[in-house]
């Protein structure tokens, strides 16, 4: 016998899903409870996060060639400003933002580098941060993702082949560009003809509003500078010395960019693996880490 | 690790410091700095191996330093029982060098010693 029952109607719960979330990068339309984007796989925290607090927060890319020492260099950039906030003070924010900073710091407590960063987006690290610095009283909110050099490179030789890539490049405010002092001093090219096709394919960028990358600010961080002390006495000249494609291009393409080198250990052994040799860092002593962040910084600030 | 006893990257001086700095950071004997500020040249060989003991390649022989820097990051990196490794007649801005001397060499002769040779030459 069937008998009959009061049942509350609790369709009220789904009304969220109804409405479509704009990614924050490409702005595709996700469902609320979506936790990576279905189109460029960024983290749709930065748009709850960014809607949540009514900011929009500023995009700033990290580039460079594989193996450069991006996802290092920002994982020591972030633990530094976390525990010395004398300079500035970095706020992250939500938990996926420590990510980066962990993978980085527990892998080289323990004598070793951090793997390299996934090739697939749904893998990659994102920061989400807030920064304070002490001649601003408004503070900054960054995003700043981990880009793998490989899918870097893929974009530049298939355009709009990735589908982060390009947004993300197209709506950031600067950019932190790494060579490899290390690779110029042996004398390889790569890195200066990486850097041209990454200059030449960010020149091609034109969106809307926003300046063209000939007037966003540029760092040109050398890294690895440790394996080759004339680096940190004049970047600059090391870098038209061992790069001259990429510098004139830095010239002619640029209007405020500034050269730094840094490192972040103080020299590297090799772990023979079974099939490859691997890099080791004797002892971490990082150098010349803030100054070209604080540096771009210092130039988005100027301009709000 | 006690950040006000020494200097290193915690300390956040960012570098260098007179040897007489961080009296509270002597050791039993009276010495200074004995930990951070500059690394320390010894005159033995590195032989870098890993976490795991198994040993490390080197681009070329290195010297080993030790005591830890004003930039040393990690505070397992700046003790006693830590060495690192660098070029011989490398020259870099937190590595510096320590004189010292055996006790027995400025004490003096002692008598004791002294007649004790005497007698056997005799």
């Amino acid at each position: 016998m069937i008998k009959p029952a009061r049942q509350p109607l609790d369709s009220f719960r789904l009304v969220h899903n109804s409405s479509l979330m704009a990614c924050y990068l490409c702005g595709a339309g996700n469902t609320y409870d979506t936790e990576l984007c279905r189109d460029c796989f960024a983290p749709m925290a930065l748009a709850h996060q960014a809607a949540a607090q009514k900011v929009s927060p500023h995009l700033i890319a990290a580039l460079g060639s594989d193996s450069v020492g991006k996802t290092v260099y920002l994982g020591m950039l972030i633990d530094m400003l976390s525990r010395q906030p004398d300079r500035m003070q970095l706020l992250a924010r939500g938990a996926f933002s420590i990510n980066l900073q962990q993978t980085t710091v527990g892998a080289l407590a323990r004598g070793e580098f951090p793997p390299p960063t996934p090739h697939e987006p749904e893998h990659w690290n994102w920061v989400h941060c807030q920064i304070r610095l002490p001649a601003r009283r408004t503070p900054l909110e960054l995003i700043m993702p981990d880009l793998p050099g490989e899918a870097v490179q893929d974009e530049l030789d298939h355009p709009r082949s990735c589908k982060v890539v390009y947004p993300l490049l197209a709506k950031s405010l600067g950019a932190l560009i790494f060579i490899d002092a290390a690779r110029l001093q042996q004398g390889s090219l790569d890195e200066d003809y990486f850097s041209m096709k990454l200059l030449s394919y960010l020149a091609e960028i034109h969106d809307g509003p926003r300046p063209d990358w000939s007037r966003r600010p540029v760092a040109l961080v050398l890294t690895k500078a440790d394996e080759c002390e004339p680096c940190f006495d004049d970047p600059g000249a090391f870098l038209k010395s061992r790069a001259p494609g990429f510098w004139r291009q830095c010239n002619e393409r640029l209007s405020n960019y500034s050269v730094y080198a840094a490192s972040v250990t103080g020299g590297c052994a090799f772990r023979r693996g079974r099939y490859s040799r691997e890099r080791v860092p004797l002892r971490i002593e990082p150098r010349g880490i803030v100054e070209p962040f604080e540096w771009l910084l210092t130039q988005l600030g100027g301009r709000n | 690790m006690d950040w006000g006893r020494c200097n290193v990257w915690g300390s956040g001086l960012g570098k260098t410091t007179s040897v007489r700095q961080f009296a509270a950071g002597v050791s039993v004997g009276g010495v200074y700095q004995l930990i951070g500020n500059v690394w320390e040249w010894t005159s033995g060989d590195f032989n870098a191996v890993d976490a795991e003991d198994q040993p490390l390649e080197l681009l070329s022989p290195l010297r080993a330093i030790r005591g830890g820097a004003y930039d040393t990051y990690f505070e397992q990196q700046a003790c006693c029982a830590f060495r690192s490794g660098e070029r011989p007649f490398s020259r870099k801005h937190n590595i510096g060098f320590r004189c010292a001397l055996c006790a027995c060499d400025v004490a003096g002769p002692r008598p004791e010693a002294e007649a004790l040779l005497q007698g056997a030459s005799q």
